[in-house]
C-alpha cells in the first residue's frame, strides 16, 4: 500500500483500564479526581522500617489470578500483572473482538521506566546470600524492561507490533504518542497503548530520598503530597498499570463503539539540558507543545485545561510555571492548571497514561480537577493551579504535560468527542 | 500405591509452585491427576528440569529428561514413577 498521501485519519479513544492507587477500574478515579481524594497511606512494610519515607500511593486490593489465568500470572512480575490486566480491562471496555481486527492493523505501545526492577533486586540478594545456582533463571526473561509488552502480546495473540517506550516519567505519553501516529497515518487501525509501574521497593525510594525528589509523606499520609505550593516537598511515589483503545474513527464508528473523546495531538522534545534539572527557559516543553498543538490542528487559545507534571519537587514546579509562561505568555494565567499526583502518586513511566485518561474524564464530566493539599501558595508558581476543589467548565481541549529524566519532554492533546 | 505416588506428588508440585510464583499469588489451583503441566500450571522446560531433581530424590529413582519432558499431564508423570520404581524392584 502506498501511504504517501494517505488522509490523516481521526484518532479517538474508545477504550479505558485502570488499575491504581485510587483503585480498581476508572470509576473509582473519576471519584478520587472529582472529589479531591488523596490515594496516600502509609508505608507499613517491614522492608522500609529504617527509612525516613512513611506515606506513598500503593495498590493493596489488587489480586492477580482476578484478571489473568494461574499459569500467566505466576511468572509475571508485578509490573507486569498491572499492565496486562489493564490492558485486558481496556479491551473489555472497549468491546472489541480481536479477532475481527485485520492483525496487521492492531499494535501495542507501553511505557515503563524500571519495568521489572524489583525482580531484578529480589534475585540479585538470593545471589549474594546463597551463591548462583539458586538464582532463578528466568528473572532477566520475566523481569526486563520490555517483558510486559511481550506479555501482553501474549495474553491478547496481538501479533504485529509490541513495543516499550522509556523515556523516564515521559515513557507512557510518548507510548500513547506513538501509538496515536501509527492510526494518524492509516497505517493501523487500532492500537493498545498505556503504561505500568511499580517503583515502591526498597532500592528506588532509597535512591529517590537521597535525590531529594521524593517526599517523606511524614504526617497524616492524605495531606502529605503537594505540588506547586510553597511548602512543596516532592513528589509521593505510586505504582499502577493504565491502557487505552485508540482507534481510528472510521473504525470504530463501522462497530459502533462508544467514543470517549479524540486523541487529537502528540509533541515531544528533549532538553538536552541535564539529566535531573527541567531546562530552566522551558525551551523544550515550548517545542513539544507547539508539536501537540500542530499535530491536533490547534492553537494556544483553544486550550481549555492542562494536567501539569507538577511532581511537586521544587525544580519541576518552578520552572514547569516558567515554561508556561514562555508558552502561554499572557493566556498562562487563564488556563486552569492542575496537579493530580498528589491525588494519585507520581506512576513514575506509568504517569502519562494514568493522566491522559485523567483528561479524558475531566473533558467527559466537565470537570477540572484540583490540585488537592493547595493551602501556602509560592510565589514563584503563581499561576491558576485550580486549589483543593474541582472547578465545572467545559472542556473542548486539554494538554497533558509530563517530563521524564534526561530532558524528556511529552505532550498529549486530547478533545471532547463531536460526533 | 498408585494413590499414595500422586499424593505425594500432589505435594511437590504445590511447595514447588509455592516457591516458583510471584510473591503476591497466595493459593496454587488444586492439582488433580488431569491437571497439565504447561497449560494449567505453567511449568515450562527450565522448571521440569528443576522439578526432575525433586521427584528423583523423593522416589528415588533415576529419570530421563526426555521421557520427562514428554509428560504433561500429572497422571502421566504418577505412571512414570511408578513404571521406573517397578523396574528398580
Amino acid at each position: 500500500m502506498d501511504f504517501r498521501n494517505a488522509e490523516k485519519q481521526t484518532v479517538v479513544i474508545t477504550g479505558i483500564g485502570v488499575i491504581a492507587p485510587t483503585g480498581i477500574g476508572v470509576n473509582c478515579l473519576l471519584h478520587a479526581i472529582r472529589e479531591g481524594i488523596s490515594s496516600a497511606s502509609p508505608l507499613t512494610d517491614a522492608a522500609f522500617n529504617n527509612y525516613p519515607v512513611k506515606s506513598v500511593c500503593k495498590i493493596d486490593q489488587f489480586n492477580p489470578t482476578d484478571f489473568l489465568s494461574y499459569k500467566d500470572a505466576r511468572h509475571m512480575t508485578k509490573c507486569s500483572q498491572f499492565g496486562v490486566s489493564a490492558a485486558k480491562l481496556a479491551v473489555q471496555d472497549a468491546k472489541l473482538d480481536l479477532s475481527q481486527i485485520d492483525p496487521s492493523k492492531i499494535e501495542i505501545y507501553e511505557g515503563t521506566s524500571i519495568g521489572g526492577m524489583d525482580k531484578i533486586f529480589q534475585d540479585y540478594d538470593v545471589l549474594l546470600a546463597e551463591g548462583y545456582e539458586h538464582v532463578n533463571p528466568h528473572t532477566p526473561i520475566y523481569a526486563f524492561v520490555g517483558a510486559t509488552t511481550g506479555e501482553i502480546a501474549i495474553t491478547l495473540g496481538v501479533r504485529s507490533r509490541s513495543l516499550t517506550v522509556c523515556s523516564g516519567s515521559a515513557s507512557s505519553s510518548d507510548a500513547i504518542g506513538l501509538g496515536f501516529e501509527r492510526i494518524r497515518t492509516g497505517e493501523i487501525d487500532v492500537s493498545i497503548v498505556g503504561g505500568a509501574e511499580t517503583p515502591i521497593i526498597p532500592q528506588i525510594i532509597a535512591s529517590f530520598c537521597r535525590t531529594g525528589v521524593i517526599s517523606l509523606g511524614q504526617g497524616d499520609p492524605k495531606k502529605a503530597f503537594k505540588s506547586f505550593t510553597a511548602d512543596r516537598n516532592g513528589f509521593g511515589l505510586g505504582e499502577g498499570g493504565v491502557f487505552l483503545i485508540l482507534e481510528s474513527k472510521n473504525h470504530a464508528q463501522r462497530r459502533g463503539a462508544r467514543i470517549y473523546a479524540e486523541m487529537a495531538g502528540f509533541g515531544n522534545s528533549c532538553d538536552a539540558y541535564h539529566m535531573i534539572t527541567p531546562h530552566p527557559k522551558g525551551e523544550g516543553i515550548l517545542l513539544a507543545t507547539e508539536r501537540a498543538l500542530r499535530s491536533a490542528n490547534a492553537t494556544l487559545k483553544d486550550v481549555d485545561y492542562i494536567n501539569a507534571h507538577g511532581t511537586g519537587t521544587l525544580l519541576n514546579d518552578k520552572y514547569e510555571t516558567v515554561a508556561m509562561k514562555k508558552t502561554y505568555g499572557s493566556l498562562a494565567y487563564k488556563i486552569p492548571i492542575t496537579s493530580t499526583k498528589p491525588i494519585t502518586g507520581h506512576l513514575l513511566g506509568a504517569c502519562g497514561a494514568l493522566e491522559a485518561v485523567i483528561c479524558v474524564l475531566a473533558i467527559q464530566n466537565a470537570m477540572i480537577p484540583p490540585t488537592i493539599n493547595f493551602e501556602n501558595p509560592d510565589p514563584e508558581c503563581d499561576l491558576d493551579f485550580v486549589p483543593n476543589t474541582a472547578r465545572e467548565k467545559t472542556i473542548n481541549l486539554a494538554l497533558s504535560y509530563k517530563y521524564g529524566f534526561g530532558g524528556k519532554n511529552s505532550v498529549l492533546a486530547i478533545r471532547r468527542y463531536k460526533k | 500405591m498408585r494413590e499414595k505416588v500422586f499424593s505425594r506428588l500432589q505435594q511437590l508440585l504445590n511447595e514447588f509452585l509455592k516457591l516458583k510464583q510471584a510473591a503476591n499469588i497466595k493459593d496454587v489451583p488444586e492439582i488433580s491427576e488431569k491437571t497439565d503441566l504447561m497449560d494449567d500450571l505453567g511449568v515450562d522446560s527450565i522448571e521440569t528440569m528443576d522439578l526432575m531433581g525433586i521427584i528423583e530424590k523423593e522416589f528415588q529413582i533415576k529419570a530421563d529428561l526426555k521421557d520427562i519432558m514428554s509428560k504433561r499431564k500429572v497422571s502421566d508423570i504418577v505412571e512414570y514413577i511408578l513404571e521406573l520404581q517397578k523396574m528398580k524392584r
